[in-house]
């Protein structure tokens, strides 16, 4: 699979889980890539992110948040 | 018409142009004929204690059709009485008072030593020093050029005993010899030094000949490590005066040197922090007189720029020159295939299939023929397609839409708030 596929699904499944309302509470960054930890109710899941556009994209995603927060 | 000038440490030259220590610069002949070409300064080939030299000192690296890619030497320094150099200076000097000779030396590390030849040289009217604390061969072996100069403490040292005895300014020469030359050239801030130049040669040996097995260049069949330069050593130059220029506890004009060939190679150093720049191995190459289209070349990029002095270039790089920490990952460039152009040797398909990110692919086109495109998604923008495509034109790197800039710092600044 080219890389750029890889990235759309870790995208697609960082977008559904922060659409509904999950927040990331913790980032671990080691050598396989990164892990997300998102908690919603009582609930967490653990997404791997593999790609660096991915990594990359999460991050932006986190700065955009941040950014938001400080503006409302 | 701009103003070609510039005020190097205090120095004050008609062009930015100089050649730098070496062969070219041996004799008051040459440094004469040098300054009729339009020269606007000349450092001196090394003056200390006559040194005895072998034949057989250079070699060249011929790269494709490219003669003199780089050039190696085992040459030392003056092999001509102190005596003879002062005198060819003096005379020198008064001929041409309007052009900036600066003397090179190299002696042991021992103040008496630094006093003696420092006063020695004053007293002829040159217009400043350069240590040199560079050369990596034969010198090194007795405890000078890029011995002395890779150790900070010995830097400081006798930057300090020059600086005791002179009164025209101190010029410090860096070794490239060394893992961070910001380490030196921060000694010889420490000594007291008015200004550095750099990078002297790099330590090298230029090949082995396959059928005599001798090295290349050889001795009677015997070879030695020597010095590297010419148009090869320009990209370690500049990210050497790239690294100097950028640090603010280091404030020193800085003199050029390394591979420069032409007024863009010049321009380059410039806008990267140099106030003047030196030229050996391409005087070598292709004489004296190549000054003369580095003189109008500048000059006309100046004018092309509506800058009025050579001045108003030095540094205007600096500020851009950073750590790669500090670099936008969301910065987004992918490579385009202009069909106009592309002659289809597929080199760029080749070296992205083998070595990069398998993006270019073939297609059949509207009338059948077959061609090659970049699938822009899978792209990282790496630029190897344009660096190896042999047709002007024919692959583009075009910018993308990003969203805001993010630097690897910010990113681990930012990840650090949820626990990474």
């Amino acid at each position: 699979m080219h890389e750029f596929k890889l990235f759309t699904e870790e995208k697609r499944e960082i977008d559904e889980l922060l659409n509904k309302d999950c927040s990331i509470v913790r980032v671990q960054e080691n050598l396989d890539g990164a892990f997300i930890q998102f908690t919603q109710d009582d609930q967490t899941i653990t997404l791997h992110i593999r790609t660096p556009d991915g990594r990359k994209y999460l991050t932006n995603q986190l700065s955009a948040k941040r950014l938001n927060r400080t503006m409302t | 018409m701009a103003d070609l000038h510039v005020d190097f440490a205090g120095i004050k030259s008609k062009n930015p142009f100089w050649l730098a220590s070496g062969p070219p610069t041996n004799t008051g002949y040459q440094v004469q004929r040098a300054f009729e070409a339009g020269w606007g300064g000349a450092v001196w080939k090394t003056l200390g204690d006559p040194i005895i030299n072998v034949t057989s000192r250079f070699a060249g690296l011929n790269y494709g059709g490219q003669r003199v890619a780089g050039f190696n030497n085992i040459e030392l320094i003056t092999d001509r009485p102190l005596e003879v150099n002062l005198r060819e200076i003096r005379e020198t000097k008064r001929k041409y008072p309007d052009h900036v000779i600066i003397a090179s030396l190299m002696v042991e590390p021992q103040a008496e030593k630094w006093h003696e030849i420092v006063k020695r040289v004053e007293d002829v009217g040159v217009d400043g020093l350069e240590l040199n604390f560079g050369c990596p061969h034969g010198m090194a072996e007795r405890g000078m050029g890029s011995a002395s100069g890779q150790v900070p403490e010995l830097v400081e040292k006798q930057t300090y005993w020059a600086k005791e005895a002179a009164e025209t300014q101190v010029i410090v020469k860096l070794t490239p010899n060394i893992t961070d030359i910001t380490a030196t050239a921060y000694a010889a801030t420490q000594g007291g030094a008015d200004a550095v130049s750099m990078i002297n040669t790099i330590n090298s040996l230029m090949g082995v000949d396959l059928d005599t097995w001798n090295t290349i260049p050889n001795v009677a069949g015997k070879g030695t490590h020597g010095g590297y330069c010419g148009p090869a050593v320009k990209p370690i130059a500049l990210s050497m005066v790239a690294e100097c220029a950028g640090q603010p506890d280091m404030n020193l004009p800085i003199s050029g040197i390394g591979g420069i060939e032409n007024w863009r190679d010049a321009a380059e150093f410039m806008l990267m922090g140099a106030s003047s720049v030196q030229v050996c191995t391409a005087a070598m190459h292709h004489g004296f007189r190549i000054v003369e289209d580095m003189i109008d070349g500048l000059n006309n990029y100046l004018d092309e720029k509506g800058l009025t002095s050579a001045m108003d270039l030095v540094g205007q790089t600096v500020s851009k020159y950073m750590k790669w920490g500090d670099l936008d990952l969301n910065h987004k460039v992918v490579a385009q295939i202009n069909q106009e152009h592309c002659i289809h040797c597929n080199k760029c398909q080749i070296a992205c299939e083998d070595t990069a990110h398998q993006c270019i692919e073939f297609f059949t086109d509207t009338e059948g023929q077959v061609a090659l495109k970049v699938r822009e998604e899978d792209c990282v923008g790496c630029n190897l397609c344009s660096i190896v495509c042999p047709a002007e034109g024919a692959i583009t790197m075009i910018e993308q839409p990003t969203s805001a800039p993010m630097t690897w710092n910010e990113r681990q600044r930012l990840l650090s708030t949820f626990g990474g």
